[in-house]
């Protein structure tokens, strides 16, 4: 008994064209998406976001700093006017400080080469900033 | 390297969505598999998709010395097994559909006689009536062209039982098609 000859076997020919059954139509989509889900909850992290996690990072934090170093600047007569209290200058030392710890950290997250590219960035922003308020001893500094 | 192997391995190098070529080629068998043995499309999809997760976690574990296909299709039939609790190893018994007076050569005789379109309407309806295992193993061996070697790796079944199997399968698909095509006949004549 020759149970697997195909010879003259009218189903070969007829089996080529049945059609399977299919998924619904975005299977392959929920599969890829269940997979990155799994991922994410594996590592903690999803590597196709992780770029854009870190340069939100980046741009965020200088613009905190930023933020906090103008602050000194042109707004820090404002809070003290507004306030009129000794509370504001101390809360502008202390963003000082943070954002100094911020910049320390991320030397040390990045090396220095990065560090020092952020910080020349800084201090060419802040050292326009002087230079456009007519302040050019300080500007020379910075720049 | 064979193209299932290429994207396994870029997969394996990081590549994720090198997987969604995978899924996209083998999500209809790896379905129809499920499908037949669970006998729900709700609950076929979803177990297709967890055995998608399943290959991809484990495809370090994929030993290449069968085809890629192969070792997916096993484990989809496994899983959908497990999930029926009803693993079927025992060949399918035939059915008491035998008529009297069939011939096999009559059944393929009249099937030739029929246009090529009304032949496979006539087979779609007979692969409808086929029990759970001799579906897969008739789709496996003629659709996807495996040899018995590798259906009996992807069921578990013994090798002479695939080719019982098969050989049932298609005498009582030649008897399913005489019967039909004779209603039909008769449906006609009325």
């Amino acid at each position: 008994m020759n149970t697997t000859s195909t010879q003259h076997d009218p189903f070969k020919e007829l089996m080529k064209d049945h059609k399977l059954q299919q998924p619904s139509h975005d299977f392959t989509h929920k599969v890829m998406g269940k997979i990155q889900m799994q991922e994410v909850a594996d590592t903690g992290k999803s590597p196709a976001i992780q770029p854009v996690y870190w340069v939100s990072a980046l741009i965020l934090l200088s613009a905190f700093m930023l933020s906090v170093v103008f602050f000194d600047i042109p707004l820090m007569e404002s809070f003290q006017n507004i306030f009129d209290t000794q509370g504001a200058a101390f809360a502008i030392k202390q963003l000082k400080i943070v954002s100094e710890s911020i910049m320390v950290l991320l030397s040390s997250l990045f090396g220095n080469n990065l560090f020092i590219i952020v910080a020349s960035a800084l201090g060419l922003l802040i050292g326009l900033d002087h230079l456009l308020r007519g302040r050019s001893r300080q500007a020379w500094v910075f720049l | 390297m064979n193209k299932d192997l290429e994207y396994v391995e870029k997969v394996l190098a990081g590549n994720t969505r090198a997987y969604s070529y995978l899924v996209d080629k083998y999500r209809n068998m790896v379905f129809t598999i499920i499908v037949k043995i669970l006998g729900n499309e709700e609950d076929a999809e979803d177990l297709s998709q967890e055995v998608f997760l399943k290959v991809y976690k484990s495809l370090g574990t994929f030993k290449r010395k069968s085809k890629f296909s192969t070792w997916i299709y096993r484990i989809a039939y496994n899983e959908a097994i497990t999930k029926t609790r009803k693993r079927k190893h025992v060949i399918q018994g035939l059915e008491n559909d035998i008529i009297e007076n069939y011939t096999k050569d009559k059944a393929t005789e009249s099937l030739y006689e029929l246009s090529s379109d009304k032949q496979k309407l006539l087979l779609e309806e007979v692969l409808q009536k086929l029990p759970e295992n001799g579906y897969i193993i008739i789709t496996l061996y003629y659709k996807e062209d495996f040899s018995v070697k590798e259906i009996s790796k992807i069921t578990g079944m013994s090798e002479s039982n695939v080719k019982v199997t098969l050989h049932r399968t298609r005498s009582k698909m030649q008897r399913l098609m005489y019967v039909l095509m004779k209603e039909n006949l008769i449906s006609k004549e009325l």
